[in-house]
């Protein structure tokens, strides 16, 4: 076959085969495909598409594909919205975008977990969730795709009271889960942080015991952005907000948003 | 063009720096000889042909040669490339975004499925990145919606799945197989 990318014309070319362009050929061009037509059609139809041939079953799954599509629009269609209050959390969506037809799904149950389990956190198109209530060694805490459905169990890390999610897939396809675990030393309630890595593997610590004047319940509902978690002062008491540098492994305070203003008292 | 340009009594056309497409009563410009691959003969203006980067570096390297052959490219393709690329010279002459995208829009409706797959390889290989884009959108907008069966027919691919393993597959991600336009 011929390339598409040969340049014409060096003399002798012009009495080359006549090629005839077709829709075919388009098909058979991996090249091609991959990147002008496939890279332009939202998840949707990525993931209906994959069964049109084997061929296209791997562009699509193909690592590299995800990435290039990644780079070329992350506009989120939509929202999910949780309801609480029943035995499992039902989701309602909220369409952002004309295009959405059909959520993914409407409540989540993970067959091999038997107790309820709760979204702590989404991040960039991927889900944490955790056991609601810890069993005789803690909490199992999942990462979840709502778009593939596929499901990672987390090794269990003990006596975590938190956890956050980093994943930034224009930066990495991998993600890394950071969990906070509580310590003693020295008689003194000290907090340390875990890293899990779905790349490299197994829990390790990172940096040293620290305190702070926070509670436990700081370390659930972090943010993650720009390659940073957020874990603020959920209390409003302490005024002691931390962010965890994830690159750098560093762990910073930082400063009390401004307090809110009471009308009619001075301060 | 509007109507006025086309008037006889057009002198002024002359003094202009770029050559006007249209302009056959003017000063006449170069023209370049197109050879597709079912032996057709295209003469496009200088400047339509050097929109094509492939037929650009050919001349760079051969400038004394007057037709360039481009032995993969068919003739009907290449007849609207070249209508695309001709409009696309004026809006370089007198930028209008707004006519230009409504132009671009229009250029890929009127398309059959044929002729925008057709086009593509045509755009790709003489290297022309703003037609590769519009016809790319089109072919995806075109297919976004249809099912798995209509796009296999509109590429003429073989489904070589067993129908255990399409079964599979549709399982996996069943939600995304709803609200599928008709074919």
């Amino acid at each position: 076959m011929l390339s598409f990318k040969r340049i014409a014309g060096s003399s002798s070319s012009s009495q080359a085969v006549p090629f005839s362009v077709s829709a075919e050929t388009i098909a058979n061009n991996e090249d091609l495909l991959t990147e002008l037509i496939l890279l332009r059609l939202p998840i949707k139809s990525l993931l209906k598409f994959k069964c049109v041939s084997k061929h296209w079953l791997s562009l699509i799954s193909n690592p590299h594909f995800s990435r290039r599509r990644i780079s070329c629009d992350t506009s989120p269609c939509g929202l999910f919205l949780i309801e609480r209050g029943s035995p499992y959390a039902g989701y309602q969506t909220v369409a952002l975008d004309s295009n959405l037809s059909k959520p993914p799904f409407k409540n989540l149950t993970f067959a091999n977990d038997p107790s309820e389990i709760e979204l702590i956190q989404s991040c960039n198109g991927l889900l944490l969730f955790r056991s609601l209530r810890p069993g005789r060694s803690g909490r199992i805490y999942y990462v979840y795709n709502p778009t593939t459905e596929q499901q990672n169990t987390i090794p269990r890390p003990r006596r975590a009271v938190g956890a956050a999610l980093a994943f930034d897939p224009s930066k990495s396809p991998h993600y890394k889960v950071i969990c906070v675990r509580e310590c003693h030393q020295w008689l003194q309630h000290q907090y340390e942080i875990w890293m899990y890595s779905s790349n490299s593997g197994p829990w390790r610590v990172s940096g040293d015991p620290f305190n702070t004047k926070g509670s436990d319940e700081q370390f659930n509902g972090g943010v993650f952005c720009n390659g940073v978690i957020y874990w603020l002062d959920v209390s409003g008491t302490t005024g002691v907000s931390l962010c965890f540098d994830i690159d750098g492994e560093k762990l910073h305070q930082m400063p009390p948003p401004p307090a809110p203003r009471r009308k009619g008292r001075k301060r | 063009m509007s109507s006025s340009t086309d008037s006889p009594t057009l002198t002024t056309e002359t003094t202009q720096l770029s050559p006007q497409p249209d302009t056959e009563t003017a000063k006449p410009t170069k023209k370049i000889t197109l050879k597709s691959s079912d032996n057709q003969i295209f003469e496009v203006e200088e400047s339509v042909a050097m929109e094509f980067a492939t037929v650009k570096s050919f001349f760079e390297d051969s400038p004394s040669t007057d037709t360039v052959p481009l032995p993969n490219v068919t003739a009907k393709p290449l007849s609207q490339v070249i209508e695309f690329c001709k409009e696309q010279i004026k809006f370089k002459a007198n930028p209008d975004e707004a006519q230009k995208k409504k132009y671009n829009a229009e250029f890929v409706t009127e398309k059959s499925d044929k002729d925008l797959v057709d086009m593509i390889p045509v755009a790709n290989y003489l290297e022309i990145k703003d037609l590769l884009d519009v016809l790319n959108q089109a072919v995806a907008d075109r297919i976004e919606n249809k099912s798995v069966e209509y796009v296999r027919s509109f590429f003429g691919i073989d489904n070589d799945f067993t129908a255990e393993e399409e079964a599979a597959l549709r399982r996996e991600h069943a939600w995304a197989y709803e609200g599928v336009d008709e074919d």
